[in-house]
């Protein structure tokens, strides 16, 4: 009898935990579209409008002498508007998403590159990527972001960052995402101040429960090895 | 295709852009600075094609994100198609790409660095004198692609790594590169200008190209 109700408790916890996760996917699905959306109206809306605004400006500033100096300052701010726009149009999502997660990574880490100088970034990508749901493309770029953020927080001069995204054969002629990023440290006290397991835990269960997907850690004297699969 | 002396030939440019104030700036920029030429728009990827068939522009101005027509939202999937259309139906034909996300084109790497015109892309956020410039190099027949398709390592040809080979070891000529390659000395141009584009070497004032480039190959170790 109690054999019995555990396993009925058992199931009906399992059942909650699908429940739970088919909401949560729907509800991150829900904003990943509505993202897409408010980037699209950026891109295909105000920067189009910024764009003929420079143009026609641009345009004056050859005709009217006298405006030159006026339209100049003019100019000025709509090119730091259309900056701002795209900006705020790759803050929100990558537009490169579309055009593949290698890409997307690329530009992730191209503007960690920019902001750490200091720090040594090696990046390994396939040319061609299997086509994949945007939310799945958002969560592991986003999970790349935190794992960098948690990895590499300041003050830290430098560290060598090897990222690889690949695809690897699995059952049922099924392919597996696999990113692996590799970070060595001048030391191993820069290693354990960074890793955060708290950080580390709330990664592995936000892959599961949205994508179904895995992650891992290991450390080999000042390295630390992270796998992400999915 | 390369420029052809006004006095023998009209140039014709073909706009292709849905949004109407983008068009009329692109144009207006493109008229002031080739008053000769005559200026074709297009709104939709079905309008554009009709034009090119029609007219056979010198030289296409297209963005990539357009609807395939009046009734249907403009998509960057239909953008690509077209282009990759244009380059299989008219390899000479010089195109500019004017677009805010420029990187898609990565998807076309392929044909792009198979194509024989001229190929340019013009980020919207440039300005007057830069876009000008694009459309300048695509008359010219130069290639210049995002920096995202010359990034990944350098994919050189091996019929490439022969042309830089016997130009700077050899310090062959063209024509003769074309004999001793087999192949027409159009070809050998158009290698040229895969090569200066995945090394990054584009046309500047007072500079010589050919030098420029041989530097930046020793660089890179391509060649000794």
């Amino acid at each position: 009898m109690v054999l019995f109700a555990s396993s009925l408790i058992l199931l009906w916890l399992f059942v909650s935990y699908l429940k739970l996760q088919r909401a949560l996917r729907w509800w991150f699905q829900q904003q990943v579209r509505q993202l897409l959306g408010e980037v699209a109206q950026i891109q295909d809306g105000l920067l189009q409008e910024s764009f003929s605004l420079r143009r026609s400006l641009e345009l004056a500033l050859v005709e009217e002498a006298a405006l030159t100096s006026q339209a100049r300052t003019w100019l000025e701010g709509v090119e730091k508007l259309h900056h701002s726009l795209e900006q705020l149009s790759d803050s929100l999502l990558p537009v490169c998403l579309g055009d593949g997660l290698p890409l997307a990574v690329q530009q992730l880490v191209k503007a960690w590159e920019r902001r750490n100088p200091g720090l040594e970034f090696e990046v390994t990508l396939p040319d061609v990527w299997r086509s994949e749901p945007a939310e799945r493309s958002v969560v592991i770029l986003r999970s790349l972001e935190e794992l960098l953020k948690m990895a590499l927080a300041e003050p830290l001069s430098q560290a060598g960052v090897r990222i690889s995204l690949s695809l690897q054969p699995s059952a049922m002629r099924k392919q597996t995402g696999q990113l692996a990023v590799q970070i060595t440290y001048p030391n191993l006290s820069a290693l354990t101040a960074r890793f955060d397991a708290q950080t580390w835990q709330s990664l592995q269960k936000v892959l599961r429960i949205l994508i179904s997907g895995q992650c891992s850690y290991r450390k080999q004297n000042s390295t630390l090895v992270c796998e992400l699969r999915w | 295709m390369r420029q052809k002396p006004l006095e023998q030939k009209q140039q014709k440019f073909l706009v292709l852009d849905d949004h109407e104030l983008v068009l009329g700036g692109t144009t207006e920029v493109l008229k002031r600075h080739y008053p000769e030429a005559e200026i074709l728009t297009a709104q939709t990827a079905q309008r554009a094609q009709v034009q090119i068939e029609r007219y056979r522009p010198d030289l296409v101005v297209i963005d990539l994100s357009i609807p395939e027509d009046s009734s249907v939202t403009a998509r960057v999937e239909t953008g690509l198609q077209l282009i990759e259309t244009l380059m299989e139906s008219y390899p000479t034909l010089n195109i500019v790409v004017q677009s805010t996300h420029p990187r898609s084109l990565i998807r076309l790497k392929h044909g792009i660095d198979a194509h024989e015109g001229g190929f340019t892309v013009a980020d919207k956020n440039l300005s007057v004198v830069e876009m000008i410039k694009r459309v300048e190099w695509a008359l010219q027949g130069v290639n210049y692609t995002p920096q995202e398709m010359r990034e990944k390592g350098l994919e050189f040809k091996p019929e490439w790594l022969e042309v830089l080979k016997l130009a700077f070891a050899e310090e062959l000529q063209d024509k003769e590169i074309a004999k001793r390659m087999k192949v027409v000395e159009k070809t050998v141009r158009n290698y040229w200008t895969k090569i200066q584009d995945t090394l990054g070497v584009y046309p500047e004032p007072g500079k010589n190209l050919r030098i420029q480039t041989e530097m930046k190959a020793r660089e890179r170790g391509l060649i000794d």
